[in-house]
């Protein structure tokens, strides 16, 4: 569970403006803060949360991060996807970005990978095919030379899959939420930060406690920053017991899928766009099931089925910009961090890293005489 | 026609298999017992680790290539099958690591998807220079003799615990057809300068992350005796011992620290993995497998005898080959008897 902040009214603190009648014991204070010490909020505890509150204090000299959301893990839909990188297409994303990125990603959990730490983090490498049931209208994508041994499958490897014609073969990563982000949130508390457990229901609410607001609240940015470009795309799928599934499967339309993990396989899914509902729905998971057994008859020995719903933030493009927030005379500086979508796994590093660089532009801002409108 | 199939590892279940599905809808008198002093989970073939892979060298037997060929073709068929898990069997891909550039193996057709290692793949593994990668099967051999085992009481083949003391023994027992399937311990019924064990050891952990087998090769040390992790259905198997002579069955600390010392600089995420069980298992070693007929003569009859031992580290991977071509030699028996009504269909 999330450590809640220091004793009320420690001296050097500031008091938040409470609109909402809270207690005085707030939970924003802590332990005193030389003056120069930015005070940045990141708001939200999913994936793109906490990684960014990793990365925050590797760029910015001097500050302190506070992680404040309503959901920890492992209640975030970060906990729900299966974690594998895999990326998805941003159509408003340049792809040399969304490569540097996945690259950055992949690179940054190889060498988790290949670690002492893989365990603890919860990363490790898994082979697989992807597979079309026709001709794909890129053979390669933009991806192919990140992962690794990237190469088409040959004719003997498609003899599995009858209803399909062609197929890549390669050995990616997969990183499992319910680990990751339990370690994520172990490094953000050794380098100072903290994790308070509140639902924000507006920026503002952050002023004048902060001086920099990170958002990473995925479909709450519809309210937090009115988006309303961001949707959920709604994902069933289910968490088996299958420990004899050494490989990834992955049908091409994004669908179908299975995806081995440390204490379960994930089998998926649904792409329900605009839908908000979070109970699983029997007769979709009949059919994941039933889908899912086409592909890999082994599966009808499967066993502890449980199923899980997650909304991914869906958005035509990440967003990833700065923002001041103005109001009468308060000023706000905000770096938006959400909408991944599908990808949030494979993009979060690269991401994280260009949301630091963003809160540390920020940061010297803030320190500089220079009018606050250059922001 | 009473068989009596001595042996209850890989090899003597599946040649029962294989001989009573072949003949039995042709031979209503077919008569099939196992005989064997050690069942599952106490045979060689449970501590094997199970991953289907040939030696690199060419055998000195050209059929055993067809037989490693024939099996692997008949385990990739019931993959499809909701029962392959069931069998132990599952899909497996990894790593085959070098100190230095070798030539592919005999059997890169066999397996799926056979490639070199790429240089960011190398990567991953310090101590080594080049490298395999492919697709091949885990068939678990504790699993597999238990699956086995259902298929041959379904079709009320009989299991008999006791140690064999003599061949003629079992032939004076009224057996027409002994089928040796005896694996390293061949020689006590039959002597075999040959046949040598090739002492194993095992570790078992429990590393659910671990998703590729790693296999690596030292040319001056000889096959096994360098580290390797297969991951099986549940556990990650860790191994690279291989004592020839040594009939020592306790597990040696000197090859655990070997064993956990290679595996863990090999794959350090293994540092964190709680072992599970550790053991000992004798390959039967041998230059090639025992394959063949011998007509024994006890008193006035003949008793026909079908070898089929000798299958050192590889019996898993060569298993249904040599079961197909033991059925072959005892077709031949039936044959030579006027046994046979129509000739047997095709497996």
């Amino acid at each position: 569970m999330p450590v809640s902040g220091c004793p009320a009214q420690a001296p050097g603190c500031l008091l938040p403006a409470f609109p909402h009648g809270l207690s005085k014991e707030a939970p924003f204070t802590r332990q005193p803060q030389p003056m120069d010490t930015v005070r940045i909020a990141v708001v939200g505890a999913g994936l793109m949360g906490l990684s960014t509150a990793v990365c925050i204090p590797t760029l910015v000299p001097r500050c302190s991060v506070t992680v404040i959301a309503d959901k920890f893990t492992p209640d975030t839909t970060s906990d729900v996807a299966a974690g594998i990188l895999i990326p998805h297409a941003y159509p408003d994303t340049p792809v040399h970005k969304q490569k540097q990125w996945f690259r950055e990603t992949f690179d940054h959990l190889f060498s988790i990978a290949n670690s002492a730490e893989a365990g603890d983090a919860g990363v490790y490498l898994v082979s697989g095919w992807q597979i079309f049931r026709s001709m794909p209208t890129e053979e390669v994508p933009f991806w192919a030379d990140v992962v690794l041994g990237f190469r088409k499958m040959t004719e003997a490897e498609l003899k599995k899959f009858p209803q399909h014609v062609f197929g890549q073969a390669f050995t990616t990563l997969k990183c499992e939420g319910p680990v990751y982000l339990p370690w994520l949130e172990k490094r953000v508390k050794r380098s100072g930060g903290l994790m308070v457990p509140q639902r924000i229901e507006d920026l503002w609410e952050l002023h004048p406690s902060f001086d920099i607001v990170v958002n990473c609240s995925g479909l709450g940015s519809r309210q937090l920053a009115g988006d309303s470009t961001i949707f959920p795309v709604r994902g069933q799928v289910l968490k088996v017991q299958a420990p004899w599934l050494k490989h990834f499967i992955r049908d091409g339309s994004g669908l179908t899928y299975i995806y081995p993990g440390t204490s379960n396989v994930t089998l998926g899914g649904t792409r329900q766009k605009g839908d908000w509902n979070l109970s699983p729905d029997a007769e979709i998971s009949r059919d994941i099931f039933s889908r899912c057994c086409a592909l890999e008859p082994s599966l009808h020995r499967a066993c502890d089925i449980r199923e899980k719903v997650g909304l991914r933030p869906s958005r035509p493009g990440i967003r990833l910009q700065k923002e001041l927030l103005a109001q009468d005379s308060r000023r706000l500086p905000v770096v938006h961090h959400y909408g991944h979508g599908s990808g949030g796994f494979s993009m979060h590093w690269g991401t994280a890293l260009e949301a630091a660089r963003l809160v540390n532009e920020c940061a010297q801002a803030l320190g500089s005489p220079a009018p606050k409108s250059k922001l | 026609m009473r068989v009596v199939v001595i042996g209850a590892g890989v090899i003597g279940l599946s040649t029962a298999l294989c001989i009573h599905d072949r003949y039995q809808p042709v031979l209503q008198s077919l008569d099939v017992r196992v005989y064997a002093d050690r069942f599952t989970p106490l045979t060689n073939t449970d501590v094997a680790a199970g991953l289907w892979q040939p030696y690199l060298s060419n055998p000195s037997n050209p059929q055993e290539t067809h037989w490693n060929q024939q099996t692997f073709d008949y385990l990739l068929s019931h993959l499809h099958s909701p029962n392959a898990a069931d069998m132990g069997l599952a899909l497996i891909s990894g790593y085959n690591l070098f100190h230095e550039a070798v030539p592919d193996p005999s059997w890169k057709d066999i397996v799926l998807g056979f490639r070199k290692l790429t240089p960011r793949e190398l990567d991953m593994f310090p101590d080594y220079s080049y490298g395999w990668f492919n697709t091949s099967l885990i068939l678990e051999g504790k699993r597999y003799l238990q699956w086995l085992t259902e298929r041959l009481t379904e079709r009320g083949v009989k299991f008999s615990q006791r140690k064999v003391e003599s061949l003629e023994e079992v032939a004076r027992g009224g057996a027409d057809v002994i089928i040796n399937c005896t694996g390293v311990r061949a020689g006590e019924l039959q002597p075999d300068p040959m046949l040598q064990p090739g002492r194993g050891q095992i570790i078992k952990v429990d590393a659910p992350w671990m998703k590729h087998f790693i296999v690596t090769h030292d040319p001056e040390r000889g096959i096994y005796r360098s580290p390797y992790i297969i991951p099986g259905i549940r556990e990650v198997t860790l191994g690279g011992i291989f004592q020839l002579g040594n009939w020592s069955e306790v597990n040696n600390i000197q090859d655990h620290k070997s064993i956990w010392e290679g595996c863990c600089r090999l794959e350090p995420t293994l540092k964190k993995a709680e072992i599970v069980s550790e053991c000992t298992g004798f390959r039967p070693v041998r230059p090639q497998v025992r394959l063949e007929r011998e007509r024994l003569r006890f008193g006035p009859s003949n008793t026909e005898l079908i070898h089929n031992y000798g299958h050192g580290g590889y019996g898993l991977t060569i298993h249904w080959g040599c079961a197909l071509e033991a059925a072959k030699l005892f077709g031949e028996v039936l044959e030579e008897r006027k046994l046979l009504r129509m000739p047997p269909s095709h497996l």
